[in-house]
């Protein structure tokens, strides 16, 4: 090999790096996010500042890096990032620190005595710095350090205390995006309250329409896909034990459904949930905690057929992106603490069905429109049905 | 500080939509007129167009003027339910 092959062998590697990095599924993902930077107030802000308020800032995201491909930030963030002293410290929603219960990694050392991770093999240090840079995609650096933050302890589950042991390289990339987003929905939405499929304690562990068929708890070692509540493209809904094992842990299955409804969510609704853009159903109805605003970046999900988050505390007007979803044919936003306005550019959403914004004063409702929810309930349901078929 | 949905009732959005069969938007301060709305109903229940089109059309004529009219729909008072 002459120099200047091992220079163009250099110069590859590095582009190999860049790909495995900011991989090609997120910047197409980030590149499509530029419409609602434009769309939002020129802030230039989205996932939202940190923490605090009604607006779509305030998720406790802390400010999202721009994808103007300004990365370099992200890395060299990244490898200052180092594990030490983060065990442990996740916060009151660590359900399995410690105990290794889930098959959590454990390593051996290199020669110079760091700490090998076995099945990526690559140290530790190195693999965390990989991981912290690829969840930078969609959750801001300010977000993934803060120990308070539950980005924070959706990261270090991932890292630390993940069963499934992902790899941080190219062809995992949309694989450990997709699960650090679902397990931030436990984080963030204060999984160890839930009523149901809690991750410790769980008890009994059903999909609300099946008493038959246990589903798996959030942050289990499995597919994330088995999971309470989620559904994934070509997985069974109701995969029976006898056929888990067929859904690989390593295998990408991009999420097409969440649904959990009545199980005491509570939190900010948040933006990263948004970058499961392949979702078709949004159903967070009945929980009465989920709070915040809801983001511009719902605009990505453009295959968004439902969304469902009533009777809860969202707050804040409807974000401009609602407009285009126009696969849209379901938006139940009743009982909650909308304001603003509701455009006219809703008529862009050609495949609507059913329009539901009762009662954003959070007066107490009279028993008549109790019937008439239930009515249309029962309209919903023969409507899906009819769908179905 | 208003904790509703305000502003006028997206009227000519809501007619564009042949496919909708429900819209409510009760218990907001949302003011405007649908009488059009109504009124477009009512021919495309005659013209047999559209079957399933706004089977299910509830909005609330509370609130200081100009209210929300629904001459041809379901109306609720806040505290006395009439139906037009």
């Amino acid at each position: 090999m002459t120099p200047k092959d091992h220079q163009v062998e250099l110069l590859l590697d590095n582009e190999l790096e860049d790909l495995f990095l900011y991989g090609t599924f997120f910047r197409q993902l980030q590149g499509s996010m530029s419409f609602s930077m434009s769309m939002d107030t020129g802030s230039g802000e989205f996932g939202g500042g940190g923490g605090g308020g009604d607006n779509g800032g305030d998720n406790g995201n802390g400010d999202k890096e721009p994808t103007d491909g300004d990365d370099g930030d992200n890395g060299n963030e990244a490898d200052k990032e180092t594990t030490d002293g983060e065990d442990g410290d996740t916060g009151d929603d660590e359900p399995t620190n410690g105990d290794n219960s889930n098959g959590a990694p454990t390593g051996s050392n290199n020669d110079d005595g760091s700490a090998v991770f076995e099945k990526c093999g690559i140290s530790e240090q190195d693999r965390s710095s990989m991981l912290l840079d690829m969840l930078s995609l969609t959750s801001s650096m300010l977000a993934l350090t803060d120990t308070s933050a539950p980005q924070y302890q959706a990261r270090m589950w991932l890292e630390k205390d993940d069963g499934a042991q992902l790899c941080p390289n190219q062809v995992e990339e949309a694989r450990i995006i997709q699960r650090y987003i679902v397990g931030l929905i436990y984080y963030a939405f204060g999984g160890n309250n839930w009523t149901n499929c809690r991750a410790q304690g769980a008890g009994s562990c059903f999909q609300e329409d099946s008493t038959s068929i246990p589903a798996i708890p959030f942050l289990d070692a499995s597919h994330e896909c088995l999971w309470f509540g989620l559904t994934c493209t070509d997985v069974p809904r109701e995969a029976l034990p006898s056929q888990r094992d067929i859904v690989s842990v390593d295998t990408f299955s991009p999420i097409t459904s969440v649904d959990i409804s009545d199980n005491a969510l509570s939190g900010d609704l948040f933006a990263e949930l948004f970058y499961l853009t392949k979702l078709q159903e949004l159903t967070l109805d009945g929980n009465k905690g989920i709070s915040g605003s809801i983001p511009e970046e719902i605009g990505l999900l453009t295959d968004l057929i439902a969304v469902d988050i009533d009777d809860n505390k969202l707050s804040g007007s409807l974000p401009a992106s609602l407009y285009q979803l126009t696969n849209l044919e379901a938006i139940d936003l009743n009982s909650n603490a909308l304001t603003g306005t509701i455009s006219n550019d809703i008529g862009n959403l050609q495949k609507l069905v059913v329009v539901q914004f009762d009662d954003n004063g959070k007066r107490s409702q009279p028993a008549w429109t109790v019937y008439l929810h239930i009515m249309i309930s029962s309209f919903i349901e023969i409507f899906s049905l009819f769908a179905s078929y | 500080m208003t904790t509703e949905l305000t502003g006028f009732m997206p009227s000519d959005g809501i007619l564009s939509l042949e496919g909708l069969a429900v819209w409510t938007a009760l218990d907001n301060d949302l003011t405007g007129s649908v009488e059009q709305v109504c009124a477009v109903v009512e021919q495309r229940r005659i013209d047999n167009d559209f079957p399933g089109y706004l089977q299910f059309f509830w909005v609330d004529c509370k609130g200081n003027p100009p209210p929300v009219e629904c001459s041809c729909c379901e109306c609720e008072e806040p505290e006395n339910p009439t139906s037009f």
